[in-house]
């Protein structure tokens, strides 16, 4: 394996497992809630935060956090406003990223920063962003562990868990905020567009052969890895961009299972 | 003898015209199979909100073991109506289901998936069950934590005629275990051998139907439906 020679190979196999464990835990989650679409809304949210933090000159990942976690609370508000249309609150937010991230990036000089955020930059990851993923991964990893029953309660039937006794909307906010955090760094490192597929698609593989909650978030997480080593190795020696085999490859493997179940 | 729930005079209005319950006064007692029905749009679902302590009284009193009305999962659990689109693409399994909701033990909880009759599919995916089973599991998930009251709403809806009679004699066996059933139903011809009363709602008031005059009640429909058919 030649390309493990190389240490900026070697940081994105660690960065791309470590992500691979973490996104699908929150994907589990925000497919079962019918949600599947808040990965995107809140990965064009933390656009707004890079050509924000772009713009002011300040730390973009940093920003885009906070963007992202505004974001993900104004979608909560939104969706007990309208509660009967909840997916529109997520399209709503996805349409004012855009916007948003439209108007701050015609603003930027260089669209260098913005590209790779759009894509992502996964073998251009410094030891600081090791370091930053790894307490992040460590961070959600303990909350979802923490929250396990909970949340396949709250996930099954929310209105059963509130009467009986679960503090619904404490964990609720709490899983917003920790999904909004994964979000932000995820999108710096796999890119803005692709960011939500790693967290759904997997999920949704594991759905087709998976027997019960927990064995559906193992595979999850194994089908995730698989994407995202193969996905590092084929870029390399293909000359791709990293972020968009792996999607690719995610995707064409969820047909595969769809078409092998038919 | 002690009543487990009380309702004293309760009355409910969503707006000022629209009057759900009007001084509604009932008991129920332990150990008791009780049905509330009525026709569409009458208030059953309004008063179980009222019992669940989702809705609040405008006046009257609900007393649920002589302590003024707390909802308590401790006491008392609740199977919704569909738990079929609940449990719709839901990737768990039997044991997964009725266990994550309690800290009793692997043992316990397999007792309690025997007490329904689902051992056979305790690692079958929830959606592959049908629809009388998905709704054991859910009355498996409520009982786990021994609640003394177990409320069920519309629990044969979308099942047929066979599981239907195999859930009435599961909720007539759990009420002579010691589990007071209060269950809001259509189906008072289906249920009436195993209930041990209903309570009918209609124009905001309640009437109580014991045994005997259940088969009036159901001859008095059945004419009612017929002049409304041939008018």
């Amino acid at each position: 394996m030649e390309l493990l020679a190389f240490e900026f190979i070697r940081r994105a196999i660690i960065v791309g497992i470590l992500l691979a464990a973490v996104l699908p835990c929150i994907g589990m989650i925000v497919v079962l809630k019918r949600l599947s679409l808040v990965g995107d809304a809140l990965s064009h949210a933390s656009l707004v935060g890079v050509t924000l933090g772009i713009l002011l000159g300040m730390n973009p990942v940093i920003v885009s956090i906070v963007v992202c976690v505004i974001a993900a609370l104004l979608s909560e508000v939104l969706r007990k406003y309208i509660p009967n249309f909840k997916e529109n609150a997520i399209i709503i937010i996805l349409s004012l990223s855009v916007a948003l991230s439209g108007i701050f990036s015609s603003k930027i000089k260089s669209s260098v920063n913005f590209t790779s955020y759009l894509f992502g930059s996964i073998v251009t990851v410094t030891n600081t962003d090791v370091f930053i993923i790894a307490v992040l991964t460590i961070l959600v990893l303990s909350v979802f562990v923490l929250l396990y029953k909970k949340l396949f309660l709250i996930t099954l039937d929310e209105k059963n868990a509130i009467l009986s006794g679960i503090p619904v909307q404490k964990i609720n906010l709490i899983f917003t905020i920790v999904t909004a955090i994964t979000i932000a760094i995820a999108s710096k490192t796999i890119g803005v567009l692709i960011v939500s597929s790693l967290m759904v698609i997997p999920i949704l593989c594991a759905m087709q052969i998976s027997k019960s909650y927990f064995t559906t978030i193992i595979n999850g997480i194994i089908f995730s890895l698989i994407f995202t080593i193969t996905g590092i190795i084929l870029s390399y020696y293909l000359d791709l961009r990293p972020g968009g085999t792996i999607a690719l490859i995610a995707v064409c493997s969820y047909m595969l299972l769809l078409l092998k179940k038919q | 003898m002690n009543s487990i729930i009380e309702f004293k005079n309760v009355s409910f209005a969503y707006d000022k015209h629209n009057k759900v319950l009007h001084k509604v006064n009932f008991k129920i007692y332990e150990n008791e199979f009780v049905a509330i029905t009525g026709p569409n749009g009458c208030g059953k679902s309004t008063l179980l909100k009222l019992l669940l302590n989702q809705l609040k009284k405008e006046t009257g009193s609900i007393t649920i073991m002589e302590q003024e009305q707390h909802y308590n999962y401790q006491v008392m659990a609740y199977v919704p109506q569909n738990v079929g689109l609940l449990f719709q693409n839901f990737p768990a399994n039997v044991y997964e289901v009725v266990g994550m909701n309690t800290k009793k033990t692997k043992q316990q909880v397999i007792e309690m998936i025997k007490t329904v009759g689902l051992e056979k599919q305790i690692k079958h995916r929830i959606t592959q069950l049908s629809g009388g089973q998905m709704q054991r599991v859910a009355i498996a998930k409520a009982l786990i934590n021994q609640p003394k009251i177990l409320v069920l709403d519309e629990p044969t809806t979308g099942i047929d005629k066979e599981s239907m009679v195999l859930l009435y004699e599961l909720l007539h066996q759990l009420s002579k275990n010691g589990t007071t059933i209060v269950m809001v139903t259509h189906d008072l011809a289906g249920c009436k051998n195993y209930i041990t009363k209903a309570l009918c709602l209609e124009d905001a008031h309640i009437c109580e139907l014991t045994k005997e005059t259940i088969e009036d009640e159901l001859l008095h429909k059945h004419r009612h439906q017929v002049e409304e058919w041939n008018y």
